[in-house]
């Protein structure tokens, strides 16, 4: 991994971008992480505890000084591009993880110099982008990437970040029933491995793996206490935040992640007592659905919820899964453990990408008889064709069992938010009036 | 009780008075800068349809794109649910499960149950294909009256095939077919049928059922219906007035919200 790396898609990096454009990337999204905050910050319930959940995503935040001063002392930083890494395998190899999904609207700009007419979906245009002018803090410094290859936009992008950073690719046997898959992956995690003992120059050891995964499974315990809280009749926690606190944990230590993720369900669960409640009394229990939307792209979960309805669970790769299912372990050998680690984030995944993915809609009906879902908002990303595909099937599933769901497409820009929110609107309403229909 | 509804669409504005479930009263317009000034003027032309006063009105609602934006009405709701309530108040009789309304913007397609109430809808993604606007635009391309759209394109023996609904290709298609001398009766009519696939494709996947109602300004337009027809293989309900039904219905859910 020391040899020279010659650049593939852009030929001539330095200067390429002018400080004009550089500026602008960077100013944009620290406005609008700013602007996304001030939206959750203004939410009338909210616990105090989330205050440490706002720093750790802020743009620019103590949370990416903690981690260059980690880097400076020699700490080495993995930068992950799905829900399928294996977080404790990183972390056992003494490195740190980031999730580099951007959820910033401005380096999709940079990023379309080179694919604007390849019709990729935002999400990863902008991870892209972020990379190529260097426009977040917190992603900036890392010394590899670990890309799954989930979705085509995702596998070209693992690709072409090769131009600026050492990307270890994971081959996803995206038939999820052959008998071949389940073995095929393992070798992944172990090629993975392999790799990160390369980069951090230390050897996995089995105590720290089986370490890593009790604080990992630790996260896992805490996140079903909280789907509980969403679950009950008054949640004291809005799904914006759910997702807010959910996406720190691909940023976070885990430790403290779950320190302060314990002390939020503390008062979460007083604030209940209280008799309090996040959104409106009689809100629409929704489940969000489709498309990851990372922070601080909230816009859709944020109209859902100025609009009359509560996001009391998802089945989102940025939400509810990334903590979802422990890891199981097969014994304590290291073949074991390996494996244990395989099935953990690579069955219960329901991402799109998989064929047959009838695991996916089982797990939404689910959900929807266990938190009381109304309806399915299903967001997709422009250009995410796998999402948009299935959309399709689920609908027509929903329906059979009298839930409606309501498809939106969004862009990486403000454009849509009024044609997003009339949508938005009319579906809270029609549920209310089945509601009054019903006699409910 | 007199109640109002005013409709903010994107290209024009509608207005409705309601007396005691009558329609007694309304007005349209087109859409100017000044929201507030343009709903003004809408509203007191309806006022004065039904020959009374801006105080006789006890409550108003809006509805439409700008719903939020005029300072004019008590509260709002979205466009759709204004729709289905206006299709509600012209009739069970009907026998309308379906509505399929052309907007400025958007295109919508209502699924309602046999007590006609909304089950479910559908609308088009952010672009211009298939609306309102991709008529007006090409009808300026054409140099043809909106008005003339209809009965002009009825009068064709050869639509032509317009292969795209994306407004900027299909601009310079049309531009395109007008330099090889194609009679603009049958681009016209070779307009509404693109239109006509376009929605109808959207509407099989909401589910349609029964009398399909069609309303909003196109639905004024002959060639239209004639070409929805054709492309659903069932005939259409259309209001005598099929502009200001989401007004009314909006007019109408502002009795119930005045308590």
């Amino acid at each position: 991994m020391k040899e020279k790396r010659t650049s593939r898609y852009l030929k001539d990096k330095d200067g390429y971008f002018s400080e004009e454009q550089i500026d602008r990337t960077k100013k944009r999204s620290r406005e609008m992480e700013e602007a996304s905050r001030t939206r959750l910050t203004s939410q009338k319930v909210r616990a105090k505890t989330l205050t440490y959940f706002d720093e750790i995503m802020k743009y620019d935040g103590a949370r990416s000084q903690e981690l260059s001063d980690f880097q400076g002392k020699g700490g080495k930083i993995i930068g992950t591009m799905c829900v399928m890494v294996p977080l404790e395998l990183i972390n056992a190899s003494g490195a740190k993880n980031v999730r580099l999904c951007s959820g910033y609207y401005e380096p999709v700009h940079p990023a379309n110099e080179l694919l604007g007419d390849a019709g990729l979906c935002p999400m990863v245009k902008s991870t892209l982008g972020s990379k190529m002018v260097n426009a977040n803090p917190i992603t900036n410094n890392i010394n590899m990437v670990v890309g799954p290859a989930t979705c085509d936009g995702k596998m070209k992008l693992a690709e072409i970040l090769e131009d600026w950073v050492p990307v270890v690719m994971m081959n996803i046997p995206r038939v999820k029933i052959g008998e071949t898959s389940s073995d095929i992956w393992v070798k992944e995690i172990e090629y993975l491995s392999r790799k990160l003992e390369e980069v951090t120059g230390k050897r996995i050891s089995k105590r720290a793996l089986v370490n890593e995964i009790k604080k990992w499974n630790r996260g896992h315990e805490l996140w079903s206490k909280m789907l509980d809280i969403r679950r009950s009749k008054r949640p004291t926690i809005s799904g914006q935040d759910a997702m807010l606190v959910v996406q720190a944990s691909q940023m976070d230590d885990i430790e403290r992640w779950n320190k302060k993720t314990s002390q939020l369900i503390s008062e979460l669960q007083d604030m209940q007592k209280k008799g309090m409640i996040a959104g409106e009394d009689g809100a629409a229990r929704i489940l969000l659905a489709g498309s990851p939307m990372m922070y601080p792209n909230f816009k859709i979960p944020a109209i859902v919820e100025e609009s009359g309805g509560t996001i009391v669970h998802d089945e989102l790769c940025s939400g509810f899964r990334l903590m979802s299912d422990p890891v199981m372990l097969d014994g304590i050998t290291r073949k074991g453990i390996m494996r244990g680690l395989a099935e953990r984030y690579f069955f219960p995944c329901t991402c799109p990408c998989f064929s047959p993915n009838d695991e996916r809609i089982r797990r939404i009906k689910e959900s929807i008889e266990a938190f009381g879902i109304e309806g399915v908002v299903f967001h997709t990303l422009r250009g995410c064709h796998l999402s948009n595909i299935e959309a399709t099937k689920i609908e027509l599933e929903l329906r059979d069992i009298g839930i409606p769901m309501v498809k939106l497409e969004s862009e990486y820009d403000e454009g849509d938010i009024e044609q997003v929110r009339t949508r938005v609107e009319a579906f809270i309403e029609m549920i209310k009036a089945r509601r009054e229909n019903e006699g409910i | 009780m007199i109640t109002a509804g005013i409709d903010l669409g994107s290209t024009y504005v509608k207005a409705a008075v309601v007396k005691d479930g009558v329609r007694i009263g309304h007005g349209v317009a087109p859409t100017g800068h000044d929201h507030d000034l343009s709903s003004k003027r809408v509203l007191d032309s309806a006022l004065k349809m039904a020959g009374i006063e801006m105080k006789d009105i006890v409550h108003i609602t809006s509805t439409g794109y700008g719903r939020r934006v005029t300072t004019l009405a008590h509260d709002n709701i979205s466009e759709i649910s204004a729709n289905a309530r206006g299709v509600q108040w012209l009739g069970a009789e009907l026998g309308v499960r379906t509505i399929i309304d052309i907007g400025g913007q958007d295109t919508k397609v209502i699924a309602m149950d046999d007590n006609l109430k909304m089950i479910n809808f559908s609308m088009n993604d952010k672009c211009a294909a298939g609306t309102g606007r991709f008529l007006e635009v090409l009808a300026k391309v054409l140099d043809v009256p909106l008005s003339e759209m209809g009965p002009l394109s009825l009068t064709s023996k050869d639509p032509v095939d317009i292969t795209t609904t994306c407004l900027v290709f299909a601009k310079s298609e049309v531009a395109n077919l007008i330099f090889q001398g194609v009679p603009k009766e049958d681009i016209i009519m070779g307009i509404h049928k693109a239109v006509a696939r376009r929605l109808v494709a959207m509407a099989k996947k909401v589910g349609v059922h029964d009398v399909v109602f069609f309303d909003g300004g196109p639905a004024k337009n002959t060639g239209m219906i004639f070409a929805m027809e054709r492309e659903l293989g069932r005939k259409m309900y259309v209001p005598d007035n099929p502009q200001i039904v989401t007004a009314t219905g909006a007019a109408l859910l502002a009795v119930e919200r005045h308590g």
